[in-house]
C-alpha cells in the first residue's frame, strides 16, 4: 500500500521520508493553485504536481522545466500536458478533480496515462465500483482539503482592494454551518471545504496505485498523525460526499 | 460570416431565437444535459426542433454535457444513436465518454467540446481533435492570445459573447454540491457564487462576476475568424432571448458592413444591460478581471418589467395591434415596438381597448388581450417594451 503525500511544509520532509511506502509529490512553483507553499523544480525529489489550467506559453515553460529536470512522475490537470510527457520515462497521473467520475471515462484516459485520480465528489460505492473496474491501478484521495472551486480570478485580492483591507492570501469564510478555506496566488483562487476530507476507510481498496494525502494548511504534527497512524480529530474532518450522494436533478432531492 | 448561436430552453424560445435572427440554437434533452431545471426537450421535441430548424435552413446543437457518474450512463448510447438518426447538426459535450462513443459508433453529427473542458491551449486541443472533436468552446477565461492561437490551428471556434459568467473555470466548481447536494456538473448548480460568504470581523465576501458582453470586440473576433458567437441563457425568457439576439444580430451585421460605431455599440449595451438587470462587461479577453468585473455588497436587483406585451396579430383593416400583455402599462406611456423584420419605433399609448372592444385606461394583468391603434403594420411575435433609451441620444 503506497501513500502519496503532498508536501505542504518544508519542515516535515525528512520525517515523511522516514515513513515506509511513502511517495512525495511537490506543488511546482508557478504551476499550481491552492498551495501556500510551492517548490522550485530543483527542490523536487519525488513527483511533481501541476494543477493549473495552462495556456500555450505556460506549456512551453513547463516543457523546458521537464527537459531540465528528472522528475519521477507528474500529477497534472491540464490535458495539454499529455502531449509534453508522452515520450518521457516518468509516471503520469491525471488529476481531473471533478471530471473523473465514471469508469468508462477513466478507462479511456488510462490509454494515455499511467493512472487517474478518482474524483472525491463520489460516494464510497461509486469509488469502489470505479476502482474495481479500472484497467490500471488508480489514485484514491483518502485525506486532505477537498477542492470545491478553482477560479482564475483573484477573488481575495479583489475583495481586499474593494474594502481596502490588508492583503491576505489565505482566508476562512462560511455560509451558515458550512466552512471554507480560501487560498489565492497569482494564478487564481481555490476554495476548499474547511474540514479535511476523511476517506481513510478506503485504505483497504485493491487496484490502487496510491492513496493520496493532500494536507493543505495542516500543521506538521497532525500530518504525521494521519499519515503514520490514520488518526485525525473528528471535529477537523468530514467524509463529505463519501456517504452523502449528490443529486442529478433537483427533483431527485424529494425522491 | 460567424454563426449567431442562441440558447433555447424550450420550443417557444427556439422559435423566438430563430425569428429574431439566430442562425443556430443549442438546447438540452431531458437527460444528460446541464441546466436540468430548464424545461428542456423530450425525444419528440428534439426531432420537431431539428426538423423546424432545418426547414428554415438553420442548425441545432444538443448539449450532452453533464459529467457522468456510472449510473448516469444507462441509455447514453441509445440517445446518441437517436440524435444521429434525426440528423441533429451536432452535440456539445465535455465528458470523454460521450466523445469516444460518438467516434466508436461512427455517428455523423459534429462534436463540439464544451467550455466545461476548460480548454486554453493547442496541445489539449490536439488531444480532443484526435478523438473527433471538430469545434471547441474555449474556457471563458481565454484571453485574445489564446483564442487566436487556437483559431489559427484551423479548428472551428465557438465563443461566448453574452450572458452570465461562472466565477470558477466551468466544470471546476462543486460549491453547489457542498452547500445543497445539488450537483453542478450534472445540471443542478445552485449558483452559490452569487451568495454572501460570512467572514469574521470583516465585510461579507462576495465573488459574483458581472455578466459578459463582448460588444467592443465583435469586430476583432470576426477578424480572428471566430465561427460561432454564442449567447448564454437557456433559463431566460422569450423577451431576453428576443432582445439579446436582436441586438447582436444587428451589431454583427453592422460589423460585417463596417457600420458598427461606438455610439451604436453603446446604445445596444444599454438595452442589453437593462434587459438582464445586470451590468455586463468584457471579462478575460483583454485583461485579467479585477474589482470592476465583479459585484460586491450593496447591489440591488430590481425585477425588470419593461416587457409590456407580445404582438399576437395585426388587424390591417382596423389598423389595430392585438397584444397579449405581460406587464402594467397605461394611457400616456411612451413605449417601443421591436421585432424581427422592422426598425424599432417609438409609440405613445393614447387609446387601449380590452378584448370586448371597450376603452380602458390601464392594462394591469399579464396575459390580458388588449388592442392598440397603430398605423403601421407590425408582425406577429413582435414585442412592445417600455421606452427607456432613445437611439437618437446615442447616434450623432
Amino acid at each position: 500500500m503506497k501513500k502519496l503525500v503532498t508536501v505542504t511544509s518544508e519542515t516535515i520532509i525528512d520525517d515523511l521520508r522516514n515513513v515506509p511506502d511513502i511517495v512525495l509529490v511537490y506543488p511546482l512553483k508557478s504551476f499550481c493553485v491552492g498551495y501556500p507553499l510551492e517548490f522550485a523544480a530543483d527542490k523536487v525529489d519525488g513527483l511533481v504536481l501541476v494543477n493549473r489550467i495552462l495556456d500555450d506559453n505556460d506549456l512551453d515553460e513547463l516543457d523546458c522545466i521537464l527537459k531540465n529536470n528528472d522528475f519521477k512522475g507528474i500529477v497534472f490537470d491540464d490535458l495539454g500536458i499529455i502531449d509534453l510527457v508522452k515520450d518521457k520515462d516518468m509516471q503520469k497521473i491525471l488529476l481531473l478533480d471533478h471530471l473523473a467520475t465514471n469508469t468508462e471515462s477513466i478507462n479511456y484516459y488510462l490509454e494515455y496515462v499511467d493512472s487517474v485520480v478518482v474524483s472525491n465528489d463520489l460516494t464510497k460505492d461509486e469509488i469502489v465500483n470505479i476502482v474495481s473496474n479500472a484497467n490500471k491501478p488508480l489514485v484514491v484521495n483518502v485525506f486532505g482539503l477537498k477542492t470545491l472551486m478553482y477560479s482564475r480570478r483573484l477573488l481575495l485580492t479583489n475583495y481586499q482592494e474593494y474594502y481596502k483591507l490588508n492583503k491576505e492570501n489565505v482566508m476562512s469564510a462560511n455560509i451558515e454551518d458550512k466552512g471554507f478555506k480560501i487560498v489565492e496566488n497569482a494564478y487564481g483562487t481555490k476554495f476548499y471545504a474547511s474540514k479535511y476530507y476523511n476517506a481513510l476507510e478506503l485504505l483497504s481498496l485493491q487496484n490502487v496505485l496510491y492513496f493520496w494525502y493532500d494536507p493543505v494548511l495542516l500543521d506538521d504534527a497532525k500530518i504525521m498523525d494521519v499519515v503514520k497512524y490514520g488518526t485525525m480529530p473528528d471535529n477537523l474532518s468530514d467524509s463529505l460526499f463519501l456517504h452523502r450522494a449528490t443529486v442529478y436533478k433537483v427533483g431527485d432531492l424529494d425522491a | 460570416m460567424p454563426e449567431l448561436l442562441a440558447p433555447a430552453g424550450d420550443f417557444e424560445k427556439l422559435e423566438f431565437a430563430f425569428l429574431y435572427g439566430a442562425d443556430a440554437v443549442y438546447f438540452g434533452g431531458q437527460d444528460f444535459s446541464l441546466r436540468a431545471n430548464a424545461k428542456n426537450f423530450s425525444w419528440e421535441d428534439i426531432k420537431k426542433a431539428t426538423d423546424y430548424a432545418h426547414g428554415l435552413g438553420k442548425k441545432v446543437y444538443v448539449t450532452v454535457n453533464i459529467v457522468f457518474h456510472d449510473k448516469d450512463l444507462d441509455g447514453l448510447e441509445e440517445y446518441l444513436k437517436y440524435l444521429d438518426s434525426i440528423n441533429v447538426d451536432g452535440i456539445i459535450a465535455s465528458d470523454i465518454v460521450v466523445i469516444k462513443k460518438v467516434l466508436e459508433l461512427e455517428l455523423h453529427f459534429s462534436v463540439c467540446l464544451s467550455t466545461q473542458a476548460s480548454l486554453l491551449n493547442t496541445r489539449a486541443l490536439k488531444f480532443w481533435r484526435s478523438l473527433g472533436v471538430t469545434r471547441v468552446v474555449l474556457a471563458r477565461e481565454a484571453a485574445r492570445e489564446e483564442v487566436k492561437k487556437i483559431k489559427d490551428t484551423g479548428i472551428e471556434v465557438e465563443t461566448f459573447i453574452h450572458g452570465a459568467m461562472c466565477t470558477s473555470f466551468s466544470g471546476k466548481c462543486v460549491l453547489s454540491n457542498y452547500i445543497t447536494l445539488r450537483d453542478s456538473n450534472r445540471g443542478g448548480c445552485a449558483q452559490i457564487c452569487r451568495w454572501d460568504f460570512y467572514v469574521k470581523d470583516k465585510p461579507n465576501l462576495t465573488i459574483m462576476p458581472k455578466d459578459l458582453n463582448m460588444i467592443p470586440f465583435i469586430k476583432d473576433e470576426i477578424a480572428l475568424g471566430i465561427d460561432s458567437f454564442k449567447i448564454e441563457g437557456r433559463m431566460r425568457s422569450i423577451y431576453y432571448v428576443a432582445t439579446v439576439i436582436s441586438c447582436y444580430r444587428k451589431m454583427i451585421d453592422a460589423a460585417l458592413n463596417d457600420t458598427l460605431t461606438p455610439e451604436l455599440e453603446k446604445y445596444y449595451l444599454n438595452i442589453l444591460n437593462r434587459c438582464a438587470n445586470r451590468e455586463s462587461v468584457p471579462q478575460f479577453y483583454d485583461k485579467l478581471p479585477g474589482v470592476d468585473e465583479q459585484y460586491f455588497n450593496g447591489r440591488i436587483e430590481v425585477s425588470n418589467q419593461d416587457f409590456l406585451g407580445l404582438v399576437l396579430e395585426y388587424d390591417a383593416k382596423n389598423k389595430m395591434v392585438i397584444l397579449e400583455s405581460r406587464n402594467y402599462f397605461k394611457i400616456g406611456d411612451e413605449v417601443e415596438f421591436f421585432g424581427p423584420n422592422m426598425e424599432t419605433f417609438t409609440y405613445r399609448i393614447n387609446t387601449i381597448y380590452n378584448d370586448l372592444d371597450e376603452e380602458i385606461t390601464v392594462s394591469r394583468h399579464p396575459k390580458n388581450i388588449v388592442k392598440l391603434p397603430v398605423e403601421r403594420k407590425i408582425e406577429k411575435n413582435s414585442m412592445m417594451r417600455l421606452k427607456v433609451f432613445d437611439k437618437s441620444e446615442f447616434i450623432v
